[in-house]
Protein backbone atom coordinates (compact mmCIF):
# COMPACT_ATOMS: atom_id res chain seq x y z
CA UNK A 1 0.00 0.00 0.00
CA UNK A 2 1.27 3.41 -0.78
CA UNK A 3 1.14 6.17 1.88
CA UNK A 4 1.12 9.60 0.58
CA UNK A 5 3.17 11.74 3.56
CA UNK A 6 2.20 15.63 3.53
CA UNK A 7 4.46 17.33 4.76
CA UNK A 8 2.26 19.92 5.93
CA UNK A 9 0.70 17.36 8.46
CA UNK A 10 4.27 17.13 10.94
CA UNK A 11 4.72 19.47 13.25
CA UNK A 12 7.52 22.27 12.87
CA UNK A 13 10.00 21.22 14.40
CA UNK A 14 9.61 17.56 12.91
CA UNK A 15 9.51 18.91 9.50
CA UNK A 16 12.42 21.18 10.74
CA UNK A 17 14.41 18.04 11.48
CA UNK A 18 13.36 16.16 8.15
CA UNK A 19 14.41 19.36 6.27
CA UNK A 20 17.93 19.74 8.13
CA UNK A 21 18.99 16.12 7.76
CA UNK A 22 18.92 16.84 4.12
CA UNK A 23 20.52 19.97 3.88
CA UNK A 24 23.14 18.47 6.17
CA UNK A 25 23.90 15.32 3.81
CA UNK A 26 23.31 17.33 0.96
CA UNK A 27 27.18 18.85 2.37
CA UNK A 28 28.28 15.35 2.55
CA UNK A 29 27.84 15.08 6.55
CA UNK A 30 26.79 11.46 7.54
CA UNK A 31 24.01 10.86 9.77
CA UNK A 32 25.90 10.00 13.44
CA UNK A 33 23.89 8.13 16.39
CA UNK A 34 24.92 7.55 19.84
CA UNK A 35 23.29 6.37 23.08
CA UNK A 36 21.20 7.62 25.10
CA UNK A 37 23.43 7.59 27.71
CA UNK A 38 27.06 8.33 28.85
CA UNK A 39 29.51 7.59 31.72
CA UNK A 40 29.09 10.30 34.25
CA UNK A 41 32.95 11.52 34.23
CA UNK A 42 32.60 12.54 30.50
CA UNK A 43 30.53 15.23 31.57
CA UNK A 44 31.99 16.10 35.10
CA UNK A 45 35.95 16.25 34.08
CA UNK A 46 34.56 18.55 30.99
CA UNK A 47 31.81 20.85 33.35
CA UNK A 48 33.12 24.27 32.18
CA UNK A 49 31.66 22.83 28.52
CA UNK A 50 28.75 22.25 29.60
CA UNK A 51 27.42 25.70 31.65
CA UNK A 52 25.30 24.93 34.37
CA UNK A 53 22.17 22.87 33.09
CA UNK A 54 23.06 20.19 35.48
CA UNK A 55 23.58 16.39 34.90
CA UNK A 56 21.02 13.83 34.73
CA UNK A 57 22.63 10.83 36.73
CA UNK A 58 21.89 7.14 37.84
CA UNK A 59 23.79 4.24 38.63
CA UNK A 60 24.03 1.05 36.00
CA UNK A 61 23.74 -2.42 36.88
CA UNK A 62 27.32 -2.72 36.86
CA UNK A 63 27.80 0.23 39.70
CA UNK A 64 29.01 2.71 37.17
CA UNK A 65 27.42 6.31 37.45
CA UNK A 66 25.74 6.75 34.29
CA UNK A 67 24.08 10.15 32.61
CA UNK A 68 21.55 10.67 30.12
CA UNK A 69 23.65 12.98 27.81
CA UNK A 70 23.26 16.69 28.26
CA UNK A 71 25.17 17.68 25.07
CA UNK A 72 25.80 15.67 22.12
CA UNK A 73 29.16 17.44 21.14
CA UNK A 74 31.35 15.91 23.86
CA UNK A 75 30.09 12.10 22.84
CA UNK A 76 31.40 12.78 19.01
CA UNK A 77 34.57 14.66 20.25
CA UNK A 78 35.21 11.37 22.85
CA UNK A 79 34.35 8.45 19.63
CA UNK A 80 36.57 10.67 17.05
CA UNK A 81 39.90 9.98 19.02
CA UNK A 82 41.81 8.22 16.86
CA UNK A 83 40.21 8.95 14.04
CA UNK A 84 42.37 11.28 10.95
CA UNK A 85 41.29 13.61 8.30
CA UNK A 86 38.35 15.71 8.52
CA UNK A 87 35.07 13.99 10.12
CA UNK A 88 31.72 15.65 9.21
CA UNK A 89 28.80 14.83 11.03
CA UNK A 90 24.72 15.64 11.70
CA UNK A 91 22.83 14.43 14.15
CA UNK A 92 19.24 14.78 15.65
CA UNK A 93 19.28 13.85 19.38
CA UNK A 94 17.56 14.24 22.52
CA UNK A 95 19.39 15.96 24.89
CA UNK A 96 18.71 15.94 29.13
CA UNK A 97 19.28 19.38 31.27
CA UNK A 98 17.93 22.42 32.75
CA UNK A 99 16.83 25.40 30.59
CA UNK A 100 18.43 28.42 31.21
CA UNK A 101 15.90 29.57 33.73
CA UNK A 102 16.37 26.78 35.70
CA UNK A 103 14.19 24.59 36.85
CA UNK A 104 13.35 20.48 36.37
CA UNK A 105 15.15 18.60 34.14
CA UNK A 106 14.10 18.66 30.50
CA UNK A 107 14.23 16.40 27.48
CA UNK A 108 15.12 18.66 24.40
CA UNK A 109 15.61 17.52 20.47
CA UNK A 110 18.73 19.10 18.88
CA UNK A 111 19.65 19.06 15.10
CA UNK A 112 23.39 20.30 14.44
CA UNK A 113 26.31 19.04 12.95
CA UNK A 114 30.20 18.59 14.24
CA UNK A 115 33.17 19.39 11.79
CA UNK A 116 36.70 17.97 13.57
CA UNK A 117 40.14 17.75 11.84
CA UNK A 118 41.78 20.23 9.48
CA UNK A 119 39.56 23.65 9.79
CA UNK A 120 40.45 26.42 7.44
CA UNK A 121 38.51 29.28 5.96
CA UNK A 122 36.97 27.46 3.56
CA UNK A 123 35.65 24.39 6.51
CA UNK A 124 34.63 27.41 8.45
CA UNK A 125 32.53 29.35 5.48
CA UNK A 126 30.90 26.08 5.26
CA UNK A 127 29.86 25.40 8.81
CA UNK A 128 28.42 29.03 8.96
CA UNK A 129 26.95 28.57 4.99
CA UNK A 130 25.05 25.68 7.18
CA UNK A 131 24.00 27.44 10.02
CA UNK A 132 22.60 30.36 7.57
CA UNK A 133 20.58 27.49 5.82
CA UNK A 134 19.64 25.87 8.72
CA UNK A 135 18.12 29.51 10.04
CA UNK A 136 16.34 30.22 6.29
CA UNK A 137 14.68 26.39 6.42
CA UNK A 138 12.24 27.77 9.69
CA UNK A 139 10.65 30.30 6.34
CA UNK A 140 11.00 33.01 8.95
CA UNK A 141 13.30 36.06 9.20
CA UNK A 142 16.90 34.82 10.21
CA UNK A 143 19.68 36.50 11.65
CA UNK A 144 23.81 35.07 12.41
CA UNK A 145 25.02 36.49 14.94
CA UNK A 146 29.24 36.10 14.67
CA UNK A 147 31.41 36.48 17.55
CA UNK A 148 35.22 36.55 18.35
CA UNK A 149 36.80 35.40 21.35
CA UNK A 150 40.08 36.58 20.30
CA UNK A 151 38.52 40.04 19.62
CA UNK A 152 37.09 39.84 23.38
CA UNK A 153 39.94 38.78 24.46
CA UNK A 154 42.23 41.62 22.64
CA UNK A 155 39.88 44.38 24.18
CA UNK A 156 39.53 43.04 28.03
CA UNK A 157 43.57 42.31 28.48
CA UNK A 158 44.98 39.23 30.17
CA UNK A 159 44.94 40.49 34.04
CA UNK A 160 40.88 39.81 34.68
CA UNK A 161 39.96 36.62 36.24
CA UNK A 162 38.03 34.77 38.88
CA UNK A 163 34.71 36.73 40.14
CA UNK A 164 35.31 40.24 38.52
CA UNK A 165 35.79 38.11 35.34
CA UNK A 166 32.47 36.49 35.63
CA UNK A 167 30.77 39.37 36.83
CA UNK A 168 32.15 41.41 33.26
CA UNK A 169 30.86 38.35 31.05
CA UNK A 170 27.18 38.83 32.63
CA UNK A 171 27.69 42.34 31.91
CA UNK A 172 28.68 41.82 28.19
CA UNK A 173 25.75 38.95 27.40
CA UNK A 174 23.37 41.95 28.76
CA UNK A 175 24.84 44.55 26.93
CA UNK A 176 25.16 46.44 30.05
CA UNK A 177 27.88 49.04 28.87
CA UNK A 178 27.06 51.06 32.25
CA UNK A 179 27.68 47.96 34.28
CA UNK A 180 31.17 47.61 32.37
CA UNK A 181 32.12 50.91 33.17
CA UNK A 182 30.58 50.63 36.76
CA UNK A 183 32.88 47.24 37.09
CA UNK A 184 36.06 49.36 35.76
CA UNK A 185 35.60 52.18 38.30
CA UNK A 186 34.65 49.58 41.83
CA UNK A 187 37.84 47.79 40.92
CA UNK A 188 40.22 50.44 39.43
CA UNK A 189 41.02 48.99 36.58
CA UNK A 190 41.80 50.56 33.31
CA UNK A 191 38.44 52.75 32.50
CA UNK A 192 39.69 53.81 28.53
CA UNK A 193 40.10 49.80 27.98
CA UNK A 194 36.70 49.48 29.56
CA UNK A 195 34.93 51.95 27.58
CA UNK A 196 36.28 50.74 24.56
CA UNK A 197 34.71 47.58 25.30
CA UNK A 198 31.16 48.82 26.51
CA UNK A 199 31.10 50.31 22.68
CA UNK A 200 32.32 47.09 20.93
CA UNK A 201 29.53 45.53 23.17
CA UNK A 202 26.71 47.58 22.14
CA UNK A 203 27.77 47.60 18.38
CA UNK A 204 25.40 46.00 16.31
CA UNK A 205 24.20 46.16 12.27
CA UNK A 206 25.67 45.38 9.12
CA UNK A 207 28.29 43.20 10.02
CA UNK A 208 30.96 44.82 7.52
CA UNK A 209 30.29 48.25 9.11
CA UNK A 210 30.86 47.18 12.95
CA UNK A 211 34.54 45.42 12.08
CA UNK A 212 34.84 48.66 10.47
CA UNK A 213 34.02 50.57 13.72
CA UNK A 214 36.03 47.65 15.46
CA UNK A 215 39.32 48.06 13.62
CA UNK A 216 39.56 52.01 14.91
CA UNK A 217 39.47 51.29 18.59
CA UNK A 218 43.10 51.08 19.59
CA UNK A 219 43.15 47.90 20.87
CA UNK A 220 42.00 46.28 18.16
CA UNK A 221 44.39 47.68 15.18
CA UNK A 222 46.36 44.67 15.68
CA UNK A 223 44.09 42.00 16.61
CA UNK A 224 44.08 38.68 13.86
CA UNK A 225 40.43 37.85 14.74
CA UNK A 226 39.11 40.84 12.79
CA UNK A 227 41.19 39.69 10.28
CA UNK A 228 39.46 36.21 10.32
CA UNK A 229 36.04 37.54 10.75
CA UNK A 230 36.50 40.22 7.46
CA UNK A 231 37.71 37.05 5.70
CA UNK A 232 34.73 34.91 6.25
CA UNK A 233 31.98 37.46 6.39
CA UNK A 234 33.23 38.55 2.29
CA UNK A 235 32.62 35.03 1.82
CA UNK A 236 28.99 34.75 3.24
CA UNK A 237 27.94 38.46 1.94
CA UNK A 238 29.11 37.37 -1.55
CA UNK A 239 27.14 34.28 -1.30
CA UNK A 240 24.00 36.45 -1.08
CA UNK A 241 23.67 36.62 2.75
CA UNK A 242 24.98 40.00 3.21
CA UNK A 243 21.15 40.68 4.94
CA UNK A 244 21.27 38.11 7.42
CA UNK A 245 24.23 37.90 8.87
CA UNK A 246 25.78 40.32 11.91
CA UNK A 247 28.95 40.83 14.39
CA UNK A 248 27.70 40.63 17.94
CA UNK A 249 30.39 40.03 20.88
CA UNK A 250 27.47 40.19 23.16
CA UNK A 251 27.53 36.52 21.71
CA UNK A 252 29.80 34.76 24.15
CA UNK A 253 29.73 31.99 26.07
CA UNK A 254 32.66 29.90 27.78
CA UNK A 255 35.89 31.53 27.17
CA UNK A 256 37.81 28.20 28.52
CA UNK A 257 36.08 26.06 25.16
CA UNK A 258 35.99 29.07 22.53
CA UNK A 259 38.67 30.84 21.94
CA UNK A 260 37.62 32.15 18.29
CA UNK A 261 34.87 32.09 16.44
CA UNK A 262 31.40 31.61 18.57
CA UNK A 263 27.89 32.06 16.69
CA UNK A 264 24.19 32.04 17.81
CA UNK A 265 20.90 32.22 15.28
CA UNK A 266 17.70 33.91 15.67
CA UNK A 267 14.52 33.88 13.94
CA UNK A 268 11.81 36.85 14.25
CA UNK A 269 8.94 34.12 15.22
CA UNK A 270 10.58 32.86 18.26
CA UNK A 271 12.01 35.38 20.73
CA UNK A 272 15.56 33.68 22.52
CA UNK A 273 18.17 32.06 20.26
CA UNK A 274 17.52 28.56 18.18
CA UNK A 275 20.48 28.04 16.68
CA UNK A 276 24.46 28.02 19.04
CA UNK A 277 27.45 27.27 17.63
CA UNK A 278 31.26 28.19 18.07
CA UNK A 279 34.93 27.39 17.57
CA UNK A 280 36.05 24.42 20.47
CA UNK A 281 39.77 23.65 19.34
CA UNK A 282 40.65 23.17 23.23
CA UNK A 283 37.82 20.45 24.21
CA UNK A 284 39.14 18.24 21.12
CA UNK A 285 42.84 18.65 22.31
CA UNK A 286 41.86 18.28 25.81
CA UNK A 287 39.96 14.85 24.48
CA UNK A 288 43.64 13.68 22.94
CA UNK A 289 43.36 14.97 19.49
CA UNK A 290 45.46 17.65 18.16
CA UNK A 291 43.05 19.74 15.99
CA UNK A 292 40.13 22.35 15.04
CA UNK A 293 36.73 21.51 15.72
CA UNK A 294 34.17 23.56 14.66
CA UNK A 295 30.20 23.02 15.13
CA UNK A 296 26.78 24.26 16.09
CA UNK A 297 23.32 22.53 17.31
CA UNK A 298 19.65 23.98 16.49
CA UNK A 299 17.30 23.67 19.40
CA UNK A 300 13.80 21.86 17.79
CA UNK A 301 12.26 21.92 20.85
CA UNK A 302 12.01 25.76 20.46
CA UNK A 303 10.18 25.51 17.40
CA UNK A 304 7.28 23.36 17.59
CA UNK A 305 4.76 26.22 17.84
CA UNK A 306 6.40 27.99 14.80
CA UNK A 307 3.44 26.75 12.88
CA UNK A 308 0.16 25.81 14.05
CA UNK A 309 -0.85 22.63 12.08
CA UNK A 310 -4.39 22.40 11.99
CA UNK A 311 -5.97 19.21 12.52
CA UNK A 312 -9.20 18.26 11.94
CA UNK A 313 -8.96 19.66 8.61
CA UNK A 314 -9.13 16.46 7.10
CA UNK A 315 -10.39 13.73 9.69
CA UNK A 316 -13.51 12.01 9.68
CA UNK A 317 -14.93 9.47 12.28
CA UNK A 318 -16.19 5.96 11.25
CA UNK A 319 -19.14 4.81 14.08
CA UNK A 320 -19.40 1.04 13.89
CA UNK A 321 -22.40 -0.78 14.98
CA UNK A 322 -21.44 -3.40 17.28
CA UNK A 323 -22.94 -6.23 14.87
CA UNK A 324 -20.46 -5.62 12.11
CA UNK A 325 -17.99 -7.84 11.70
CA UNK A 326 -13.80 -6.29 11.66
CA UNK A 327 -13.12 -6.78 8.54
CA UNK A 328 -16.05 -5.20 7.07
CA UNK A 329 -15.55 -1.51 9.52
CA UNK A 330 -11.41 -2.39 7.82
CA UNK A 331 -12.54 -1.82 4.72
CA UNK A 332 -15.79 0.67 5.18
CA UNK A 333 -12.60 3.22 6.54
CA UNK A 334 -10.18 2.50 3.82
CA UNK A 335 -12.83 3.66 1.26
CA UNK A 336 -13.15 6.69 3.31
CA UNK A 337 -9.34 7.15 3.46
CA UNK A 338 -8.88 6.90 -0.06
CA UNK A 339 -11.31 10.52 -0.51
CA UNK A 340 -8.48 12.02 1.53
CA UNK A 341 -9.33 11.72 5.18
CA UNK A 342 -7.86 10.21 8.03
CA UNK A 343 -10.37 8.31 9.77
CA UNK A 344 -10.71 7.01 13.32
CA UNK A 345 -13.07 4.48 13.85
CA UNK A 346 -15.13 3.99 17.01
CA UNK A 347 -18.50 2.26 18.69
CA UNK A 348 -19.10 5.22 20.81
CA UNK A 349 -22.27 7.06 19.55
CA UNK A 350 -22.07 10.14 21.12
CA UNK A 351 -18.20 10.89 20.19
CA UNK A 352 -18.72 12.84 17.01
CA UNK A 353 -17.41 16.63 18.08
CA UNK A 354 -14.49 17.91 16.11
CA UNK A 355 -14.74 15.70 13.03
CA UNK A 356 -14.90 17.15 10.24
CA UNK A 357 -17.50 14.26 8.53
CA UNK A 358 -18.75 11.28 10.57
CA UNK A 359 -19.80 8.05 8.81
CA UNK A 360 -21.79 5.19 10.10
CA UNK A 361 -21.61 1.53 9.34
CA UNK A 362 -24.72 -0.50 9.82
CA UNK A 363 -26.28 -3.47 8.14
CA UNK A 364 -27.38 -0.99 5.27
CA UNK A 365 -24.21 -0.03 4.55
CA UNK A 366 -21.73 3.20 5.20
CA UNK A 367 -24.25 6.61 5.17
CA UNK A 368 -23.13 9.93 6.26
CA UNK A 369 -23.98 12.26 8.74
CA UNK A 370 -25.51 15.32 6.67
CA UNK A 371 -25.39 17.42 10.11
CA UNK A 372 -21.91 16.49 11.20
CA UNK B 1 4.98 48.34 16.62
CA UNK B 2 6.95 48.02 19.38
CA UNK B 3 5.34 47.14 22.52
CA UNK B 4 6.66 48.26 26.23
CA UNK B 5 5.93 46.80 29.13
CA UNK B 6 5.96 49.23 32.22
CA UNK B 7 5.42 48.22 36.14
CA UNK B 8 2.48 49.28 37.78
CA UNK B 9 2.51 51.97 40.57
CA UNK B 10 4.59 55.24 40.89
CA UNK B 11 7.99 54.08 39.48
CA UNK B 12 5.94 53.02 35.95
CA UNK B 13 4.01 56.45 36.20
CA UNK B 14 6.89 58.12 36.36
CA UNK B 15 8.83 56.36 33.14
CA UNK B 16 6.42 56.57 31.19
CA UNK B 17 6.46 60.20 31.66
CA UNK B 18 10.39 60.08 30.75
CA UNK B 19 8.87 58.27 27.86
CA UNK B 20 6.59 60.58 26.72
CA UNK B 21 9.14 63.08 26.87
CA UNK B 22 11.30 61.50 24.54
CA UNK B 23 8.45 61.54 21.85
CA UNK B 24 6.71 58.25 22.80
CA UNK B 25 3.26 59.81 24.23
CA UNK B 26 0.08 57.62 24.60
CA UNK B 27 -2.00 60.23 26.60
CA UNK B 28 -4.50 57.50 28.24
CA UNK B 29 -2.08 55.33 29.36
CA UNK B 30 -2.51 57.57 32.58
CA UNK B 31 -6.37 57.86 32.29
CA UNK B 32 -8.10 55.97 35.52
CA UNK B 33 -9.76 53.31 33.41
CA UNK B 34 -9.19 49.30 34.17
CA UNK B 35 -7.38 48.77 30.82
CA UNK B 36 -4.06 47.25 30.66
CA UNK B 37 -2.89 48.30 27.00
CA UNK B 38 -3.30 51.50 25.21
CA UNK B 39 -1.71 51.50 21.95
CA UNK B 40 -0.43 55.06 19.94
CA UNK B 41 -0.29 53.60 15.94
CA UNK B 42 0.78 56.74 15.26
CA UNK B 43 4.23 56.88 17.26
CA UNK B 44 4.38 52.64 16.92
CA UNK B 45 3.93 51.94 20.96
CA UNK B 46 1.82 49.80 22.59
CA UNK B 47 2.18 50.43 26.43
CA UNK B 48 1.18 47.61 28.94
CA UNK B 49 0.76 47.73 32.52
CA UNK B 50 1.90 44.55 34.36
CA UNK B 51 3.21 43.76 37.94
CA UNK B 52 6.88 45.08 38.23
CA UNK B 53 8.56 41.78 39.21
CA UNK B 54 6.98 41.02 36.16
CA UNK B 55 7.99 42.58 33.82
CA UNK B 56 11.12 40.60 33.16
CA UNK B 57 9.43 37.59 31.98
CA UNK B 58 6.80 39.46 29.18
CA UNK B 59 10.01 40.99 28.01
CA UNK B 60 12.40 37.23 27.84
CA UNK B 61 9.42 35.80 26.31
CA UNK B 62 8.95 37.90 23.79
CA UNK B 63 5.52 39.24 25.22
CA UNK B 64 7.40 42.41 24.86
CA UNK B 65 9.66 43.72 23.10
CA UNK B 66 11.12 46.18 26.06
CA UNK B 67 10.58 47.27 29.09
CA UNK B 68 11.51 48.61 32.41
CA UNK B 69 12.63 46.46 35.19
CA UNK B 70 13.95 47.12 38.77
CA UNK B 71 17.92 45.67 38.65
CA UNK B 72 17.18 43.71 41.54
CA UNK B 73 14.40 41.72 39.80
CA UNK B 74 17.38 41.31 36.48
CA UNK B 75 19.58 40.07 38.87
CA UNK B 76 17.44 37.61 41.11
CA UNK B 77 15.55 36.07 37.80
CA UNK B 78 18.89 36.42 36.07
CA UNK B 79 16.70 37.13 32.53
CA UNK B 80 18.24 36.40 29.06
CA UNK B 81 17.69 39.67 28.20
CA UNK B 82 19.68 43.00 27.01
CA UNK B 83 20.24 45.64 29.72
CA UNK B 84 20.76 48.80 27.33
CA UNK B 85 20.17 51.96 29.61
CA UNK B 86 20.36 53.28 33.60
CA UNK B 87 17.19 55.00 34.00
CA UNK B 88 18.61 56.39 36.93
CA UNK B 89 15.35 56.11 38.22
CA UNK B 90 13.71 53.90 41.31
CA UNK B 91 17.11 54.19 43.24
CA UNK B 92 17.52 51.79 46.16
CA UNK B 93 19.75 49.32 47.62
CA UNK B 94 20.11 45.51 48.19
CA UNK B 95 21.45 45.23 51.99
CA UNK B 96 21.87 43.21 54.65
CA UNK B 97 20.14 44.00 57.91
CA UNK B 98 19.60 43.18 61.37
CA UNK B 99 18.17 44.26 64.77
CA UNK B 100 20.73 46.58 66.76
CA UNK B 101 22.10 44.30 69.18
CA UNK B 102 22.79 41.77 66.69
CA UNK B 103 26.70 40.32 66.91
CA UNK B 104 27.45 37.92 63.88
CA UNK B 105 28.68 34.25 65.61
CA UNK B 106 30.73 32.82 62.74
CA UNK B 107 30.43 29.81 64.18
CA UNK B 108 26.98 28.80 63.52
CA UNK B 109 25.36 28.35 60.63
CA UNK B 110 23.24 32.10 59.88
CA UNK B 111 19.48 32.58 59.23
CA UNK B 112 18.74 34.80 56.59
CA UNK B 113 15.25 35.68 55.57
CA UNK B 114 14.40 37.85 51.98
CA UNK B 115 12.43 37.61 49.09
CA UNK B 116 15.58 37.28 46.68
CA UNK B 117 16.74 33.53 47.63
CA UNK B 118 19.20 33.78 44.79
CA UNK B 119 20.88 37.41 45.20
CA UNK B 120 21.25 36.68 49.11
CA UNK B 121 22.88 32.71 48.18
CA UNK B 122 24.96 34.48 45.57
CA UNK B 123 26.67 36.87 48.06
CA UNK B 124 26.88 35.26 51.07
CA UNK B 125 28.51 31.84 48.76
CA UNK B 126 30.86 35.02 48.02
CA UNK B 127 31.93 35.47 51.38
CA UNK B 128 31.84 31.57 51.82
CA UNK B 129 29.40 31.62 54.40
CA UNK B 130 26.88 28.67 55.47
CA UNK B 131 23.61 29.98 55.61
CA UNK B 132 20.09 28.80 56.05
CA UNK B 133 17.36 31.09 53.75
CA UNK B 134 13.83 31.07 54.98
CA UNK B 135 12.08 32.70 52.15
CA UNK B 136 9.09 35.38 52.72
CA UNK B 137 6.93 37.19 50.39
CA UNK B 138 6.21 40.11 52.04
CA UNK B 139 7.00 42.06 55.81
CA UNK B 140 10.32 40.89 55.72
CA UNK B 141 11.29 43.40 58.57
CA UNK B 142 9.25 41.28 61.28
CA UNK B 143 11.14 37.83 61.01
CA UNK B 144 14.35 38.97 63.11
CA UNK B 145 12.10 40.97 65.47
CA UNK B 146 10.23 37.36 66.16
CA UNK B 147 12.92 35.47 66.28
CA UNK B 148 12.50 33.58 62.56
CA UNK B 149 16.40 34.68 61.40
CA UNK B 150 18.97 36.47 62.05
CA UNK B 151 19.11 38.64 59.27
CA UNK B 152 17.21 39.92 56.44
CA UNK B 153 18.11 40.48 52.78
CA UNK B 154 16.04 43.17 51.29
CA UNK B 155 15.36 46.47 49.38
CA UNK B 156 16.12 49.90 51.81
CA UNK B 157 14.79 52.55 50.02
CA UNK B 158 14.86 55.69 53.06
CA UNK B 159 15.59 53.13 55.88
CA UNK B 160 12.55 54.40 57.59
CA UNK B 161 10.61 51.06 57.94
CA UNK B 162 14.30 49.46 59.00
CA UNK B 163 14.71 52.14 61.84
CA UNK B 164 11.07 51.97 63.29
CA UNK B 165 11.39 48.20 63.62
CA UNK B 166 15.23 49.11 64.96
CA UNK B 167 16.93 46.97 62.43
CA UNK B 168 19.97 48.55 60.53
CA UNK B 169 22.15 48.24 57.38
CA UNK B 170 25.04 45.72 58.10
CA UNK B 171 26.24 45.31 54.21
CA UNK B 172 25.34 47.18 51.29
CA UNK B 173 25.02 44.64 48.28
CA UNK B 174 24.44 46.43 45.35
CA UNK B 175 22.57 49.50 44.19
CA UNK B 176 19.27 49.33 42.37
CA UNK B 177 17.63 51.20 39.65
CA UNK B 178 15.34 51.16 37.22
CA UNK B 179 16.68 49.71 33.72
CA UNK B 180 15.44 49.67 30.08
CA UNK B 181 15.68 46.07 28.95
CA UNK B 182 14.80 44.34 25.63
CA UNK B 183 14.32 41.04 24.29
CA UNK B 184 16.92 39.18 22.41
CA UNK B 185 14.92 38.60 19.45
CA UNK B 186 13.46 42.57 19.21
CA UNK B 187 16.88 43.69 19.19
CA UNK B 188 18.00 41.97 16.12
CA UNK B 189 14.44 42.29 14.19
CA UNK B 190 13.40 46.08 15.49
CA UNK B 191 16.79 47.45 16.30
CA UNK B 192 16.38 50.55 14.50
CA UNK B 193 12.75 51.16 16.51
CA UNK B 194 14.50 50.39 19.97
CA UNK B 195 17.68 51.99 19.46
CA UNK B 196 16.04 55.51 18.60
CA UNK B 197 13.90 55.26 21.60
CA UNK B 198 16.90 54.21 23.69
CA UNK B 199 18.40 57.44 22.27
CA UNK B 200 15.89 59.39 23.03
CA UNK B 201 14.93 58.48 26.63
CA UNK B 202 18.79 58.45 27.43
CA UNK B 203 18.55 62.13 26.69
CA UNK B 204 16.10 63.17 28.56
CA UNK B 205 17.33 61.51 31.51
CA UNK B 206 20.47 63.00 31.11
CA UNK B 207 19.44 66.57 30.40
CA UNK B 208 17.38 66.16 34.39
CA UNK B 209 20.66 64.89 35.96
Amino acid sequence: MNITIDLKSFRADERMALSLRAIYESYGYRPYKMSKFEEYELYSSNIDFLGDGGVLTFTDVNGKLMALKPDVTLSIVKNSKGSVGTQKVHYRENVYRRNARGGSFKEMLQSGIECIGNIGTVETVEVLLLALKSLSATECSYRLDISHIGVLSSLIGDDIAGEIKDELFTCIKRKNAGGIIEIATVNDLDIKRFEALAYAVSLNGNALDVIASLKEIPYLSACEGLNELTEIITALNSLGYKENIGIDLSVVNDMNYYRSLIFRGYIDCVPEGILFGGRYDDLVKKMGRNCGALGFAVALDRLQDLAKVNYGDDNALLVYDENMSPSEIMNAADGIRKNGYSVEITSDKEKSSGFRKVFYITQNGVTEDENA
Amino acid sequence: MLNIALPKGRLGEKVYKIFEEAGYECPSVLSNSRKLIFENEKKGVRYFWVKPSDVAIYVERGAADIGVAGKDIIEEYSPEVYELLDLNMGKCRMAVAAPKTFKDDPNRTLRAATKFKNIASKYYASQSRDIDIIELNGSIEIAPILGLSDVIVDIVETGTTLKENDLEVITEIMRISARLISNQTSYRFKNSEITALKDAVAKVIASKE
